[in-house]
């Protein structure tokens, strides 16, 4: 065993008897929990993901509909602001990289390096809400608007008008801002591409636009659809210069009593566009001339099962997606560039304080833009498991200790063309004020 | 497609394999499970003990239920009677209006009737007592002026003013000096703002006259007007908000 592991295995040691020793008590956004009284389990099914009551609290633009959500009847003191950061120890691994020594595996750790996110959100008048989310505070200082939108709720008088403007998170089938894991393991299928694709849209990046939404009681079925400017392109600082679209609708169907307490399937689907060319200066592209736009897709679907009792429920998610990135931005192409991905989640709330969680991720090509390419070129997949035990819960406050590993792997990309693995482990501390 | 086949077939038999269905809504819970449920969602409020006194009570105006009495505000059973499960389902379902209540319509019905058991743990009334039978709301007549008309002197006559004030504003003279049976101090309704704590519906706010709110001054009024009285005075009420729904019938209801 390395040094380093003795490390992890040590602080994993020390932290899983403080967490087993310490008073047990869960949350995301601590200010609707003090403004409703609400502990964070109300909207959690185990933090940060949502849970039936907290979707719809956040479908009715974070308001309850039971007169008490205008500004007014808040107290003058109450201040709709929140923070989140989460002191960790990170040990990262990569192998098959190149440097001047040769092919090596590269390692680095350590504590700190950590961000936070400040969350503003709530309602400014009755049926109009608001989110502004400045992110990152890490050492290097930088600081982006992570969402940054003013939401018209309930339209004409019905749920099934609401108009977002503003940067947003497009409503996907697993919000990528919510995901169980604290690793660097994002959704893969969510900014996957064509191998050699241009296009940097990410649908788990929040985008400047507008969404429509729409909602029943209790949000059992929704619809959403964005319309926005891609973001990160050469043409981005043009509204419209680089237009996507984005649309999701599920139904979920709930059980009185059985083995499964719930069912959700859904389908959803992204058309964005990407300049090939641009004026450039120096050779960077300057931004707002993007042009010679040429699309990608994505089309999918999800399901999602709820085993148990609802309250503490076991939760399976699969979603998978079948895109196609067009030959315009794929290098030395002859066809369009198509690929299938997807991941299944499990979460299992074991108690109120304790959840374990398994995720798989695949994405692999199916057409090489460039038909000299191997299939497999950039093909990914990961695993990422953990444990998330929460040591107290109010309705002020949350903190956790969280614990896990995840595994990338990257087909044909490292040195040599030899394939490249990222392993993560992760111990820190999450909270919540 | 056969693996499909398996699978969805695999699922259905899990979603069927369920208990005996229960007799109604809020009715066959769990009260281990409900625990659970209630620690998720209710007990920063009404407290572990179910005594009401949860670490947010303190924060907010009308105080929450305590359950160890079994005594309850909104029910389809007469004056004094514990509710029905419909009844406490219902207020789950659909929340209070102007309280800290939300509506847990979102939850579903198996998390309802989990905890609606496990909230029948805090009382020994639960074991001793049943509720009555609901009572017989007839059949809503039609809104008209006259029957708001009739109902303004069904107010007058039943001194909803003493409470409520004459322009049911919530500001009557005896307003200032109510408590509940807890001893905390109770504001009688303001019934202009288009909505009633306990539902909007003609029957919902019949109910109210009937039954009266347990545990608070708001008596029944089941031996002094009739069910005609009864109808006017809940027209009366429409009246004095556009946002009531008027003549709102059963079929209707939530």
């Amino acid at each position: 065993m390395t040094r380093t592991a003795k490390l992890v295995t040590t602080a994993c040691g020390v932290l899983t008897t403080i967490a087993l020793l310490a008073p047990p008590r869960a949350g995301a956004f601590p200010a609707f929990a003090r403004k409703y009284g609400l502990r964070c389990t109300a909207c959690h099914e185990s933090w940060p993901k949502l849970n039936d009551f907290g979707r719809a609290f956040r479908d009715n633009g974070y308001q309850l509909l039971m007169g008490k959500d205008d500004t007014i009847f808040e107290t003058p003191g109450y201040w709709p602001v929140s923070v989140r950061i989460t002191p960790q120890y990170t040990y990262t691994q990569v192998t098959n990289q190149p440097t001047d020594q040769g092919t090596k595996n590269l390692g680095s750790g350590g504590v700190g390096q950590v961000g936070m996110d400040l969350l503003m959100g709530g309602v400014l008048f009755q049926n109009v809400s608001f989110l502004v989310v400045p992110t990152g505070f890490a050492p290097d200082g930088a600081v982006f608007l992570e969402s940054a939108w003013v939401r018209f709720d309930n339209l004409f008088g019905t749920s099934w008008a609401n108009l977002k403007l503003g940067r947003h998170e497009v409503d996907l089938p697993v919000s990528a801002h919510r995901p169980w894991n604290l690793t660097g393991t994002p959704y893969l299928i969510y900014s996957f591409h064509a191998n050699g694709s241009a296009s940097n849209y990410d649908m788990g990046e929040n985008q400047w636009g507008v969404e429509y939404m729409g909602h029943d009681r209790g949000s059992l079925n929704r619809v959403a659809v964005s319309v926005f400017n891609v973001q990160n392109s050469p043409g981005t600082e043009n509204f419209w210069s680089t237009p996507g679209l984005y649309g999701h609708a599920t139904h979920e169907w709930t059980f009185g009593s059985g083995a499964v307490s719930a069912l959700k399937l859904g389908v959803f689907g992204s058309y964005t566009t990407w300049p090939t060319t641009s004026f450039t200066s120096g050779g960077t592209p300057i931004p707002g001339t993007g042009g010679n736009l040429y699309p990608s897709e994505k089309i999918g679907g999800e399901a999602q099962v709820w085993f148990g009792p609802p309250a503490t429920p076991l939760h399976l998610i699969v979603v998978f997606a079948h895109g196609e990135d067009d030959k315009a931005l794929i290098p030395n192409a002859t066809q369009n560039g198509t690929f299938n991905g997807g991941f299944a989640e499990l979460g299992w709330t074991i108690t109120l304080k304790n959840l374990v969680f398994f995720r798989y991720d695949l994405c692999k090509n199916s057409q090489q833009g460039d038909p000299t390419l191997p299939q497999d070129l950039n093909d990914q997949n990961a695993i990422t498991f953990g444990w998330r035990h929460t040591f107290q819960f109010s309705n002020r406050s949350e903190y956790a200790l969280v614990a896990e590993y995840s595994t990338w792997q990257t087909m044909g990309m490292g040195a040599n063309g030899l394939n490249t693995r990222t392993n993560q482990y992760l111990v820190g501390i999450d909270f919540a004020y | 497609m056969k693996r499909l086949s398996i699978v969805a077939s695999a699922f259905v038999a899990l979603a069927l394999a369920a208990p005996a269905r229960a007799q109604g809504p809020g009715s066959g819970g769990d009260p281990v499970k409900g625990k659970v449920v209630y620690e998720r969602y209710c007990l920063s409020c009404h407290g572990e003990l179910g005594n009401g006194a949860g670490e947010f009570a303190e924060w907010i105006t009308t105080k929450p239920r305590d359950y160890r009495q079994g005594t309850f505000k909104w029910r389809s059973t007469p004056s004094g009677s514990l509710p029905t499960d419909a009844d406490l389902d219902k207020t789950i379902r659909d929340g209070i209006y102007g309280t800290f209540m939300p509506t847990w319509y979102a939850i579903g019905e198996h998390n309802r009737r989990d905890v609606i058991a496990y909230i029948k743990t805090f009382s020994a009334r639960w074991k001793t007592d049943k509720p009555q039978p609901s009572i017989v709301i007839p059949a809503e007549p039609p809104y008209s002026d006259a029957s708001v008309k009739r109902g303004r002197a069904v107010y007058e006559k039943s001194n909803c003013a003493q409470c409520h004030g004459q322009d049911a504003l919530g500001d009557g003279p005896s307003a200032h000096e109510l408590k509940d049976d807890w001893g905390n101090p109770i504001v009688p309704y303001d019934l202009t703002q288009g909505h009633i704590k306990c539902g909007d519906t003609g029957s919902d706010i019949y109910r109210v006259f009937i039954t009266g709110l347990n545990g608070t001054p708001m008596p029944s009024f089941t031996d002094s007007i009739s069910p005609e009285e009864a109808w006017d005075l809940v027209h009366y009420i429409q009246s004095l908000s556009a946002l009531y729904p008027k003549n709102y019938g059963p079929a209707a209801a939530k």
